[in-house]
């Protein structure tokens, strides 16, 4: 009797009442999707784990023939191609025919008026079957003109193929652990366009540093993707631009580095949204048309981007979209049928996701449920334009204090990663939903240009039929502020009754800020290793350090915690490179204070 | 390294179906291709197509050992590395030649295992010169298959000198 009541009251007010205990509740706490990797799988996808039973099944790169088989290069020992001859069957039917092996480290595959073409590590490989008998017997060489070493990192991804001529991304050469080489070799780190019938080459764009993923949209336009390093505190998506440099750099120095940096499409913050962004696929149909889902191989899962254009740039949204695959994404593409291929590759360490196998294929078909999510952000002349998938909650829309702000920008340096620089959070003026209730104006005070406004809903949003948002929060990288799109705040209709009673702090350790903004992009809190030791069980445990060249045994004290931060040179992690920036000018005494009580909260 | 001169004959083929063939970095050197024969390994750098050594592997290790990230671990730096003893090996870049125009690198075979480079001439025109390394009563033969050489043309391989289309073996001692 007394639910039955409840429920029709509730039902009066749609939003707060889907979820009335958090209307009370800390609505800004991180859990996954709301600040916090996600877990699950979107649940708007029909996916399948479609992987053949052949080991090591690392995929590098997809592309159809056009009678609809899949051409796979694999990242392996042994240097496999394999094409699949019938994808859209069961697939415990699938036919799998290895085309090629023995290739050189293989991360791109092209198929071309039905001709297979290959990125091995140093060279563009065409891979022809003379004899017609379904595999490859000359591997004729199409380029090799662009100069390598031996160094580990001299990867080589792509190929995209545009107007007759192939365009191939150069990473540079790093050492063991991860700092840029000196010197360096002629024109790592860029963008070649390769001739195909002279095999030479020309640099389209330089400053890259490991620039796994080249993708093109419907109009023609390329993009690249980068992971942070040293001179990128960030990972990036680059628009591909003639003549671009886009800041790694390196001696001795190549020809485009004096030029004015470019800035990049998309900042992903490192271990928030990205880690190692890989190859995506811009989706060519529904509500997501035109926007990028792209892969990590070490934060996972796929992601999100909306982009737009500002006086002729490119910036974007990036959202989270799903995570809890077989395996890290390394490669997509989409069949005529708009299904999603996704190949997994990993190799562990920070080269895998946690916990994920290694390898495999999965098929994602997109919108096969409704699901109430952020579809894309645009920037305004005062503010953010938010669109959703939904109508919203009426008086959801309308409370300001259901959405969080904050804005950061970037420093690249010759340290690896960065931390967030002139971090704050932005106070909402207003915010004015749209008729539909499908839109918000997020009215903002002190947005700056070339800056991450990095928006976060309240955990109770809601939509209008009653269903929680998927994930809350979104990163904006603003280029540029629009001078022509100014929007007008409306006042609060009178009909609609706010959400007061919510708690906007959160109840999360006050270090836990700290670290987010300095210290995540190389420390982990669950014990995997990325180019910084772990923060769990750091504080308090004897640690092995090397200090003027000799190893020494040290404990974890809240007197080493601060030296390691203010001094980290002084004292490196033994089986870590002496990399950590000095954070001392970044950090207040209390930050500092803040984040070692942290370190030491999650001591064993 | 010496060469014996066996034989000129018309156009014949070898197919060496059974045995691997591979491209890596190796010792150091970048754009390698290693034709193996079970234990003896024949390696060539795909900058120009030129042959690069020769070498057996012993019983206790392999003629390859793979290391590197792609190959057992996702760690940094190390490459793949030969092992065993080296019987031949080239100090200089042992490319054919048409006067100043030296071959290019074209393709491989890893079924064949056979080597082609070209000479390009001024008018774009080629000489073709597909390589095929074999092993003959346990001794290393470099065949030769050449065509399009025009007549008075002579191509080099470092002193040895051919003027005519068709197979030449050098044994390589």
């Amino acid at each position: 009797m007394y639910k039955t009541i409840l429920l029709s009251l509730f039902s009066l007010i749609p939003g707060i009442m889907a979820d009335p205990v958090n209307a009370t509740s800390h609505v800004f706490d991180r859990s996954p999707g709301f600040g916090e990797k996600l877990l699950s799988i979107n649940p708007s996808i029909d996916y399948q784990d479609v992987s053949p039973n052949i080991s090591k099944f690392r995929v590098s790169g997809f592309d159809f023939f056009s009678d609809g088989r899949l051409a796979i290069s694999l990242w392996d020992a042994k240097g496999r191609v394999y094409i699949l001859e019938n994808p859209l069957a069961p697939q415990e039917e699938h036919k799998y025919i290895k085309y090629a092996e023995g290739l050189h480290e293989a991360l791109g595959i092209k198929v071309v008026d039905d001709q297979v073409y290959v990125l091995q590590k140093s060279e563009l490989t065409r891979l022809d079957d003379t004899d017609k008998d379904g595999v490859a017997d000359e591997y004729v060489c199409i380029s090799n003109k662009w100069d390598v070493t031996t160094n580990f990192h001299e990867f080589s991804f792509g190929p995209l193929y545009k107007d007759g001529k192939f365009y191939i991304a150069l990473a540079v050469a790093v050492n063991p652990g991860g700092v840029t080489t000196n010197p360096q070799t002629n024109d790592r780190g860029t963008i070649i366009e390769v001739d195909p019938k002279s095999g030479d080459y020309r640099v389209v764009l330089a400053g890259l540093r490991t620039p796994n993923g080249l993708m093109s949209n419907a109009a023609g336009d390329m993009f690249v993707a980068d992971n942070q390093g040293d001179y990128l505190p960030a990972n990036k998506i680059m628009h591909i631009k003639e003549g671009a440099f886009y800041n790694h750099t390196y001696s001795p120095k190549h020809a485009f580095a004096d030029k004015e940096v470019t800035q990049p499409a998309a900042w992903l913050q490192q271990n928030e949204i990205a880690n190692s962004p890989t190859q995506g696929s811009f989706v060519p149909h529904g509500i997501y048309k035109d926007q990028l889902l792209i892969g990590d191989i070490h934060h996972g899962g796929l992601k999100r981007i909306f982009f737009e254009k500002i006086d002729g740039e490119y910036q974007s949204a990036a959202f989270r979209f799903t995570q809890n695959l077989r395996s890290s994404i390394n490669r997509t593409i989409f069949d005529k049928d708009n299904n999603l291929y996704l190949g997994g590759c990993g190799m562990g360490g920070n080269w895998a996701t946690d916990g994920l196998k290694h390898d495999g294929i999965m098929r994602v078909k997109l919108y096969q449920k409704p699901i109430f999510e952020m579809l894309a952000i645009r920037a305004k002349s005062n503010g953010i334009e938010i669109e959703f998938t939904e109508p919203i909650a009426e008086n959801i829309a309308w409370t300001k204090s259901l959405y969080r702000i904050n804005q950061w920008t970037y420093k690249p340096t010759r340290n690896y990663g960065g931390p967030k620089i002139d971090a704050q959070q932005l106070q909402v003026l207003s915010v004015t939903p749209s008729q539909d209730l499908k839109k918000v104006f997020v009215e903002i005070a002190g947005m700056k240009e070339k800056h991450v406004i990095n928006l976060r809903l309240a955990n109770n949003f809601t939509s209008k039929s009653g269903a929680k948002i998927f994930t809350g929060d979104a990163y904006y990288t603003l280029n540029k502020i629009p001078q022509n799109k100014v929007m007008i705040a409306k006042s609060v209709p009178s009909h609609v009754q706010l959400i007061s009673n919510v708690v906007t702090s959160n109840n999360e350790h006050p270090g836990a800020e700290v670290y987010r903004a300095l210290c995540m992009s190389c420390h982990s809190l669950d014990g995997s290793k990325l180019v910084g030791p772990t923060f769990k069980g750091l504080a308090k445990s004897m640690r092995t350090v090397i200090k003027n060249g000799q190893e020494q045994k040290v404990h974890a004290d809240r007197a080493y915690l601060r030296r390691s931060i203010t001094k980290p040179a002084e004292e490196v992690a033994k089986g870590y490179q002496p990399i950590m920036p000095t954070l001392a000018p970044n950090m207040s005494k209390k930050q500092l204070s803040d984040v070692i009580d942290y370190m030491e909260s999650l001591a064993k | 390294m010496k060469y014996l001169l066996l034989l000129i004959m018309a156009i014949s083929s070898q197919v060496y179906a059974q045995e691997g063939a591979f491209r890596c970095n190796l010792d150091l050197r970048a754009r390698i291709l290693v034709f193996q024969f079970s234990k003896d390994f024949i390696a060539y750098d795909t900058h120009k197509g030129s042959f690069w050594k020769y070498w057996q592997a012993s019983d206790k290790k392999p003629g390859v050992e793979f290391v590197g990230a792609v190959y057992n671990s996702g760690g940094h730096g190390p490459q793949p590395i030969s092992h065993g003893e080296i019987i031949v090996e080239s100090k200089t870049q042992d490319v054919w030649s048409l006067g100043a125009k030296e071959a290019q690198y074209v393709s491989y075979s890893p079924v064949r295992k056979t080597l082609t480079c070209k000479i390009l001439r001024s008018d774009a025109s080629s000489i073709k010169i597909i390589e095929s390394p074999e092993f003959k009563q346990g001794r290393f033969h470099r065949n030769f298959l050449i065509s399009g050489l025009q007549k008075g043309e002579k191509i080099n391989l470092n002193k040895f000198e051919v003027s005519q289309n068709g197979s030449i073996t050098l044994e390589v001692k």
